[in-house]
């Protein structure tokens, strides 16, 4: 329904909570790239506070478990690892919302 | 599993194999075990729900690990007389379960694992009754476990020749002698068992009466034997009763002497490192425990004649040669034929089959004469002013020997254990997902009682649910490899779930300004700004 207020709301607020994730993601590739431990740390920690298990467990954990991966990568200095990691989380997130946009 | 090697069976299969570091003497185990200490409990509602969410993940796995092992134990009855897809099946079976008890180590709550049958007491924040979560004991072994597998108390135990023993050693221009391997013996007295670490072995040579003894790396002595028969060529076996056997290779190359002329020189004092670790053998068996090692002689009859008399005594379970085969379980007869320095003894089984012989025991003095016919049995032959040659002293000889677990393994029962082990992992599983409804009840609740609005108290965050319960460092057969593994997973997961989003994307616009501002005033923000 096109004319519907609360539905077209609703699709604003998901494109924006959207694109706020992405650039979280963006962000955090950035500080990998220019070796700013703090800026990687604020970033996992913004990931972390906002993760909402309630929704969908499996997808939680899985993301906990990468974002372990990207701190073991970040206290052994390899940043590489870091911004790839960031990087291809932020792709697949992009494609599932690409995906969303599709069956919408 | 892939199909192993006949190598990879060999090792999978090797007694010392999945074993467990043991920090305890054998015996004190079970003392240690009741000391069980302080709960498990949470702190609040947050820190209860990331604990049942990572245990449900975590028993998720450990049930499919039981599955694979179940497949494994019921495809042996197709292997039926296939004696090497036997092995190999049981190979993987003790690699499985041994996985299974490091993934069960694994799961661990402030530092205390979770599932090893203690009440754990889960707060819910203030008014409301915390929830007290009767967790089973997981492991594979030990009282109230799956009984999947046993611990039984073993070490290991090597040689080793380290640049001072080779010092002190080539100052003895000594041929002939070596220490091929040490091991350890089952059944010695616990009390004197080593600790781990390293000791010196001190080998003084003097032919028939050389000692031997363990001694600390300060030189304290911790244990000697005399009178150790180090002449001539063969093996001999000195076992202490702190549980070490010392196996020696010996080889005579001269006339004149034996290995070192200890009697123009006197004794060649000798050494070598010992290096002991006590482990816990990981065993699969069903049924009971084969008995014991033993050798008993049911009645002990003499030989006599008018001067004097030929006994035996002081039998034993002895190392096997290695170019023997040892004896098996059973009754044997063995008969020593007296003829002076050149006497005889042939040991036979129930079926009359020769077992073992010896053609050359000196008789012709004294005395007590150690017989070891090199098939895992020893004893003494003792003569007393006994002198009739000819005569025959028959021994009956009751031999049994522990039968390694693998011959009665019975794959059909511990199929059968594997299906109740599955059922207690599924009560289990089923505990924690009450436990995490009843969770979320209440967090609801609080939730629509609360006027404040804040949208932080909205939804349970279960982020660290893995690292809680640190099973994640565990190095085990079943952790996901690779961080490319899980995003494999992820992908699929994001692909398959109906909601995605919101597990992720619930940044406020202030927290997104903040880690910019941050970016921006370290100067990396760049493109993003």
């Amino acid at each position: 329904m096109p004319h519907d207020p609360y539905s077209k709301s609703a699709g604003q607020s998901r494109v924006a909570a959207a694109r706020r994730l992405l650039e979280v993601y963006a962000i955090g590739t950035r500080a990998a790239l220019h070796r700013q431990p703090e800026g990687v740390r604020h970033t996992l920690a913004l990931l972390r506070k906002s993760l909402d298990p309630s929704q969908a467990p499996d997808i939680a954990l899985s993301l906990e478990a990468i974002y372990n991966d990207i701190e073991a990568a970040l206290e052994a200095e390899r940043y590489e690892e870091v911004a790839r990691l960031f990087e291809e989380l932020r792709g697949l997130w992009l494609a599932r919302i690409n995906f969303e946009d599709l069956q919408q | 599993m892939d199909r192993l090697t006949t190598s990879q069976i060999a090792d999978f299969n090797n007694p010392l194999a999945f074993s467990r570091p043991r920090e305890e003497r054998v015996g004190q185990a079970q003392i240690q075990n009741t000391d069980s200490g302080s709960p498990i409990r949470t702190d609040d509602i947050e820190a209860s729900f990331r604990l049942v969410t990572g245990a449900a993940e975590r028993l998720e796995t450990l049930e499919g690990n039981l599955n694979t092992m179940l497949e494994l134990a019921r495809s042996a009855r197709f292997a039926r007389g296939d004696e090497r897809k036997l092995q190999e099946t049981y190979g993987k079976l003790r690699s499985l379960s041994a996985g299974f008890d490091q993934v069960v180590e694994a799961i661990r709550f402030s530092d205390q694992a979770l599932f090893e049958g203690e009440t754990a007491y889960l707060d819910l924040g203030s008014g409301a009754r915390p929830i007290e979560l009767d967790v089973a004991k997981l492991k594979t072994y030990g009282e109230d476990s799956l009984n999947l597998s046993e611990a039984e108390p073993s070490a290991r135990a090597s040689v080793s020749f380290r640049t001072e023993d080779r010092i002190v050693n080539e100052t003895y221009d000594i041929v002939g002698l070596d220490i091929d391997e040490a091991s350890y013996v089952p059944g010695a007295n616990p009390a004197l068992e080593l600790e781990n670490g390293t000791y010196k072995i001190g080998i003084s040579y003097a032919g028939a009466g050389s000692s031997v003894e363990i001694r600390t790396p300060e030189g304290a002595v911790v244990e000697r034997k005399e009178n150790v028969d180090l002449s001539g060529s063969g093996r001999e076996w000195v076992d202490f009763d702190s549980g070490v056997r010392l196996s020696f290779e010996k080889e005579n190359f001269f006339s004149f002497f034996d290995k070192f002329d200890f009697e123009t020189n006197g004794p060649a004092e000798l050494t070598a490192t010992l290096t002991y670790e006590r482990v816990e053998g990981h065993v699969l068996r069903t049924g009971e425990a084969s008995p014991e090692d033993s050798v008993n002689i049911p009645f002990s009859p003499v030989l006599s004649d008018a001067s004097g008399s030929l006994t035996v005594s002081d039998p034993r379970i002895a190392p096997v040669d290695v170019t023997r085969q040892a004896l098996e379980s059973g009754f044997y007869t063995l008969d020593i034929e007296y003829q002076g320095e050149n006497s005889i003894a042939r040991l036979t089984d129930s079926l009359g089959r020769l077992k073992a012989f010896d053609f050359a025991i000196d008789l012709s003095g004294e005395g007590s004469t150690q017989l070891d016919l090199g098939v895992g049995l020893s004893l003494s032959i003792n003569k007393d002013q006994f002198s009739t040659e000819g005569a025959s002293l028959t021994v009956p000889i009751d031999y049994q020997r522990q039968t390694p677990p693998i011959e009665d393994f019975d794959f059909r029962e511990y199929a059968n254990r594997i299906e109740e082990a599955i059922t207690i992992v599924q009560e289990q599983r089923g505990i924690i997902d009450d436990a995490s409804e009843r969770i979320q009840e209440v967090n609801q609740l609080r939730n629509s009682a609360s006027t404040s609005g804040l949208p932080s108290v909205g939804a349970l965050n279960a982020s660290g649910a893995l690292s809680i319960l640190s099973g994640e460092g565990a190095n085990s057969l079943f952790s996901p490899a690779s961080s490319s593994a899980r995003l494999d997973t992820l992908s699929n997961q994001l692909f398959s779930a109906t909601t995605a989003l919101p597990v992720q994307a619930n940044q406020s616009p202030q927290e997104l300004a903040s880690l910019q501002n941050t970016a921006a005033t370290n100067s990396w923000l760049g493109n993003f700004a």
